[in-house]
C-alpha cells in the first residue's frame, strides 16, 4: 500500500490523542468512599469486567477511527493486478526522429508490450487512445508512478526508475514556460527586458546556449539552468514602432518542439494626448510629469479647453465634466466637495497591484506613492473597477469603458502627491495601459482562436513563419469594429498583411494535457477507509451506550 | 403530640448530653405515660378488678377459666442489666445523604437509651466494638456511670473492620446473668455468623434487639455515571458504572435485610431497620415498646 497524499500523514501525530482522553476520563472517575462493597460486587456479576474492557475497546475504536481517517485523507492505494501503460502525448513526442516521430516508434512498443503483458493503453493527456492521434499541444508532465504497476513511455530521458521506458532520441528534459516583457507596455527607445522562464526537469545542473531571434539580430547566451524553474533576462530596446516578433531557443536539446517559442511585442507609434482644462496649474503639473524636460518620450501633448476637442489618442479631462467622447481618457475630477480641503487631507491605500498600471512599480514605489497626502474635492461616483482607495475607504481610481477616473486634482493644494518621483511615471502609464491595453493580444496559446483588430472590410492573407501555410481570411464585426478571426493549426509566428505578427506557442497554463490520473495502476481504498472511519463512529456510540 | 425531633435539628446541636436530652424529652412527651411497665417489673400475683382499676392488667385467661375479673399485680426487679453493644467499626462513620452519620445516630441512641434506664435506677452498660470489643463500661445504675457511657461515645470515632461474632461472644463472657441487650450497628458483616452469634445469645436467656442503622444511601444507590468505589474498612476498589449497577444493588440490599429480619424474628428476637433521617424517638418506641410498633 502507498499513498498519494502523504503529507497528511503528518495526521498521525494526533493518535496519542485518544491515549490522552483515556486518562483525563480516568482521572475524572469520581472517587466515593463506600461502607460495604460486598453486595455491590453482588451486583455487578461480571458488570465490572465489562466496564474495564469497555473502556480498552473505546479506546481502540476512537484510536482505529484516527487512524483511518489519517489514512482515508493520505489517499492509499495498493497495486491493482492489471497494468497500465501510460503513452506520453506532449508535444515532444510528435517531432521527428529519422524515418518516423517519436509517438508512432512509442506506440509500437505499447502494443507490442500491451499483447505480451494484457495491459491497458492510456494517454497521458487522458484522452482516449487511437491509432489517429494528433499533438495536444500540452507540456510534458511526468506522472508519478512509484509503486504502481504502470509503464510509462516517453522520449523524455527521465531519471531511471522501474515502470519509465524511455525511447532513443531524447537527451535532455528542458523547456521554455514562458517568454514576456518585463514592462507589458513598450515603447519606442525605452530600456525594457525580456524574461525567459525555463525549466530543468532533470535533477542537475545543464548548461546551455540560449539564442533570441528577432528582426534586428541574434543574441546567443550560455547559461547554466538549474533544476526547477529559473527566469532569465535578456536587455531589450525596440528601434521604431510597429512589430517585433521573433523566438527564443535552447541549443542542443532533442526536445525541439517545446524548447522554441515565439514572441510578438507591439511596439506604439507616438501617443497623441490632448489635456482638457480648466485648471491651468493642474494642466501644468500634467504637462510636466508627462514631457519633463530633457527626457524624450513618445507623448505628444495639446492643450485645449472646452468644447473644441482636437484628435487625440488619450484625453485627460481637468476639472471639466466627462464627456463620452469615445476616445480613452484619464477624467481628474474636482471641486465638487465645497468643503474645506483640511477635511479631506487623505493618502491613497488599498491599490489593486495586478492593474497594468501598478504592475510594475516595486514595494517602495507603491509606499512613497500611498504616503503622499491629497486632498479630496470629489467623491467616487463612478460604478467602476476600483484600482486605488482613499484612506477613508472612497474611491480614488476607478476604471470604466475603457476611461480612468481620478478623484482628485493634480493641482497647487495637492503638490505633495504630485511632486512625488512616481507621480510622472504613474501618469505616463496610465496613458499607455489606455492606448495600448485594449490592444488584442500579440501571443496566444496554440489551439486557441488569433484576433486582430483591423479597420479595413477586405480580405486579408496570413502566412505561418516556415511559409508552409498561407490563406486568406475576411474581418468579423466585434465590439471593437471589425476583427480577423482565426485558428493557428500549429506553433508558429503568422503574419498578417499590413496588419501585424502573432505568435502561437504551447504553454503550459493553457496546457491541454490533463494532470494525470492519479490514482492509475492502483486500487483507491480511499473509500473504504472512509466507511471503515464512518463505522467506527457508530460502533463508538454503541458501545459508549451499552449497559452491563 | 408532639412532632419528631428531626435528626438534621440535632446534628446541629453540639454536646451528646442536649442531644439526648432532647430526644429523651421528645420520647416521653410522646408516650405521657412511664415506660418502665414494659420489661423492668416481673408478675407476682393477682388482686380481684375493682371500679376504677386500669382495665390493660387485666388478666383475661383467668376470666376465661374462672369468669372472674382478675389483674396481675408485678414487683419491681431491682437487678435487671442492660447491655448495648454498639458498632464502632469504620463503616459506621458513613455519611452520604443522611442528616448524620450512622455512627453518630447509634451513639445517641445509646446514650438516650442508657439515660432513660438510668432514670429508673437500672444497671447499663455500654461496649463498643470493632473486630473486638474496644470500649466496655460495666453496667452500673449511678448517674457516674451514665457520666462516663457518655464520655465513652463522644470519645470514640469509628475505625477498623466489623466483627461481631467476636464482639458478642466476649459480651456472653462478660454478661453471667440472663440481660436486655440492645445491639446498634450496619451488621455489615458475614451474615450467618452474625445471626448465628445473635441466636445464640438469645439462647441464653437473654432479651434481644437489634437496630440496623442504615444511610439512606445505602438503600438507594444515588450515584450516576462510572464511579470508582472505595471500601471504607478494606480500602478495596471497585469501577462501576452506578447506572446500570442500581436496581440489582437495590434488588440485593433489600433480600440481605429481609433475609436477616425473617431469622430474627423467626428466633423471637426484636429487629428493626431505620436509616438516620428516621426520627430517634421512634426508634425508642421500638425499643420501649416492642410490642406496640
Amino acid at each position: 500500500m502507498f499513498f498519494l497524499s502523504p503529507i497528511y500523514l503528518l495526521g498521525l501525530l494526533s493518535l496519542p490523542i485518544p491515549f490522552i482522553l483515556h486518562l483525563f476520563e480516568r482521572r475524572r472517575t469520581v472517587r466515593v468512599e463506600f461502607p460495604w462493597l460486598h453486595i455491590v460486587e453482588e451486583s455487578l456479576k461480571g458488570g465490572n469486567l465489562f466496564l474495564r474492557l469497555r473502556e480498552w475497546i473505546l479506546l481502540a475504536i476512537r484510536t482505529l477511527a484516527l487512524l483511518f481517517l489519517v489514512f482515508a485523507f493520505a489517499n492509499p492505494l495498493v497495486r491493482s493486478e492489471k497494468g497500465i501503460i501510460i503513452l506520453d502525448d506532449s508535444y515532444d513526442m510528435f517531432a521527428q526522429n529519422g524515418d518516423q516521430i517519436l509517438f508512432n516508434e512509442a506506440r509500437d512498443t505499447a502494443e507490442k508490450l500491451a499483447g505480451e503483458k494484457g495491459f491497458d493503453i492510456v494517454l497521458s493527456s487522458g484522452r482516449q487512445y487511437t491509432h489517429q492521434i494528433l499533438p495536444t499541444y500540452g507540456m510534458f508532465q511526468p506522472p508519478d508512478i512509484k509503486g504502481k504497476n504502470i509503464l510509462f513511455i516517453t522520449s523524455k530521458p527521465l531519471p531511471k526508475t522501474k515502470g519509465v521506458i524511455t525511447l532513443e532520441g531524447g537527451k535532455n528534459l528542458l523547456s521554455i514556460d514562458s517568454v514576456y516583457l518585463e514592462d507589458p507596455l513598450p515603447q519606442v527607445g525605452a530600456d525594457n527586458r525580456l524574461l525567459v522562464g525555463i525549466t530543468n526537469y532533470g535533477k542537475y545542473d545543464i548548461q546551455r546556449t540560449l539564442s533570441i531571434h528577432s528582426p534586428d539580430d541574434s543574441i546567443y547566451t550560455e547559461i547554466c539552468l538549474s533544476p526547477g524553474q529559473t527566469y532569465n533576462f535578456f536587455p531589450l530596446k525596440f528601434k521604431k514602432a510597429g512589430t517585433y516578433s521573433g523566438y527564443v531557443d535552447i541549443g542542443d536539446d532533442a526536445l525541439l518542439q517545446d524548447n522554441v517559442m515565439y514572441f510578438s511585442f507591439k511596439i506604439p507609434e507616438r501617443i497623441r494626448v490632448g489635456i482638457v482644462e480648466k485648471d491651468s496649474s493642474a494642466a501644468f503639473y500634467i504637462q510636466k510629469a508627462l514631457s519633463p524636460e530633457g527626457i524624450e518620450t513618445s507623448i505628444e501633448i495639446k492643450k485645449t479647453t472646452y468644447p473644441r476637442l482636437p484628435f487625440a489618442d488619450v484625453f485627460i479631462f481637468v476639472d471639466v465634466p466627462y464627456i463620452e467622447s469615445g476616445v480613452p481618457s484619464i477624467v481628474f475630477r474636482g471641486r465638487e466637495l465645497r468643503k474645506r480641503p483640511r477635511d479631506f487631507f487623505l493618502s491613497l491605500k488599498d491599490i489593486d497591484r495586478t492593474h497594468p498600471v501598478f504592475s510594475v512599480f516595486d514595494d517602495a514605489c507603491i509606499d512613497e506613492i500611498t504616503s503622499r497626502k491629497i486632498y479630496r474635492r470629489a467623491l467616487g461616483g463612478i460604478n467602476g473597477k476600483r484600482i486605488a482607495s482613499f484612506s477613508d475607504g472612497e474611491r480614488a481610481i476607478a476604471e470604466r469603458e475603457g476611461s480612468l477616473f481620478l478623484y482628485f486634482l493634480p493641482s497647487v493644494e495637492n503638490t505633495d502627491i504630485v511632486l512625488s518621483p512616481n507621480f510622472p511615471p504613474l501618469l505616463y502609464r496610465m496613458v499607455r495601459y489606455l492606448r495600448e491595453g485594449r490592444e488584442y493580444p500579440t501571443m496566444i496559446p496554440c489551439g486557441r482562436d488569433a484576433r486582430l483588430g483591423v479597420k479595413e472590410n477586405h480580405s486579408y492573407e496570413v502566412c505561418s513563419h516556415d511559409d508552409k501555410e498561407r490563406w486568406r481570411i475576411s474581418p468579423i464585426p466585434d465590439e471593437n469594429g471589425l476583427c480577423l478571426r482565426f485558428t493557428p493549426p500549429s506553433p508558429g509566428i503568422y503574419s498578417i498583411d499590413k496588419v501585424g505578427k502573432i505568435a502561437v506557442n504551447i504553454d503550459r497554463h493553457v496546457s491541454t494535457v490533463h494532470p494525470f490520473k492519479k490514482n492509475m495502476g492502483g486500487v483507491p481504498l480511499k473509500r473504504w477507509f472512509f466507511l471503515a472511519c464512518l463505522f467506527l463512529v457508530f460502533a463508538e456510540m454503541f458501545v459508549r451506550n451499552i449497559r452491563p | 403530640m408532639r412532632k419528631h425531633l428531626d435528626p438534621h435539628i440535632i446534628a446541629q446541636m453540639r454536646s451528646l448530653e442536649l442531644k439526648v436530652r432532647a430526644v429523651v424529652d421528645g420520647f416521653l412527651v410522646g408516650i405521657h405515660k412511664s415506660p418502665y411497665h414494659g420489661f423492668s417489673q416481673e408478675f407476682v400475683e393477682h388482686r380481684q378488678y375493682m371500679p376504677g382499676d386500669e382495665p390493660r392488667y387485666i388478666d383475661w385467661k383467668v376470666y376465661g377459666r374462672t369468669d372472674r375479673l382478675y389483674l396481675k399485680q408485678f414487683e419491681e426487679e431491682r437487678n435487671l442489666r442492660a447491655y448495648v453493644v454498639l458498632d464502632g467499626s469504620r463503616s459506621m462513620a458513613y455519611r452520604q445523604t443522611g442528616a448524620i452519620s450512622k455512627w453518630e445516630y447509634a451513639s445517641i441512641i445509646s446514650a438516650s437509651f442508657a439515660y432513660i434506664l438510668v432514670l429508673n435506677k437500672d444497671a447499663v452498660s455500654v461496649s463498643i466494638f470493632d473486630t473486638s470489643t474496644r470500649r466496655f463500661v460495666p453496667p452500673s445504675t449511678t448517674r457516674a456511670n451514665l457520666s462516663r457511657v457518655f464520655d465513652t461515645l463522644e470519645d470514640s470515632l469509628p475505625s477498623g473492620k466489623t466483627r461481631i461474632c467476636k464482639a458478642i461472644e466476649e459480651l456472653s463472657e462478660k454478661a453471667k446473668r440472663r440481660a436486655f441487650i440492645l445491639v446498634l450497628s450496619d451488621l455489615f458483616d458475614d451474615e450467618n455468623t452474625t445471626i448465628s452469634s445473635l441466636l445464640n445469645l438469645r439462647a441464653r436467656g437473654n432479651e434481644l434487639v437489634v437496630v440496623q442503622i442504615l444511610d439512606p444511601a445505602e438503600r438507594e444507590f444515588p450515584f450516576r455515571g462510572s464511579v470508582r468505589l472505595r471500601d471504607m474498612e478494606t480500602g478495596e476498589e471497585l469501577l462501576v458504572d452506578a447506572n446500570s449497577a442500581r436496581d440489582r444493588y437495590r434488588e440485593n440490599m433489600n433480600s440481605f435485610l429481609s433475609r436477616i429480619r425473617s431469622e430474627l424474628w423467626r428466633n423471637n428476637i426484636d429487629y428493626i431497620t431505620v436509616d438516620t433521617n428516621t426520627p430517634m424517638e421512634k426508634v425508642l418506641y421500638f425499643i420501649f415498646e416492642r410490642e406496640k410498633v
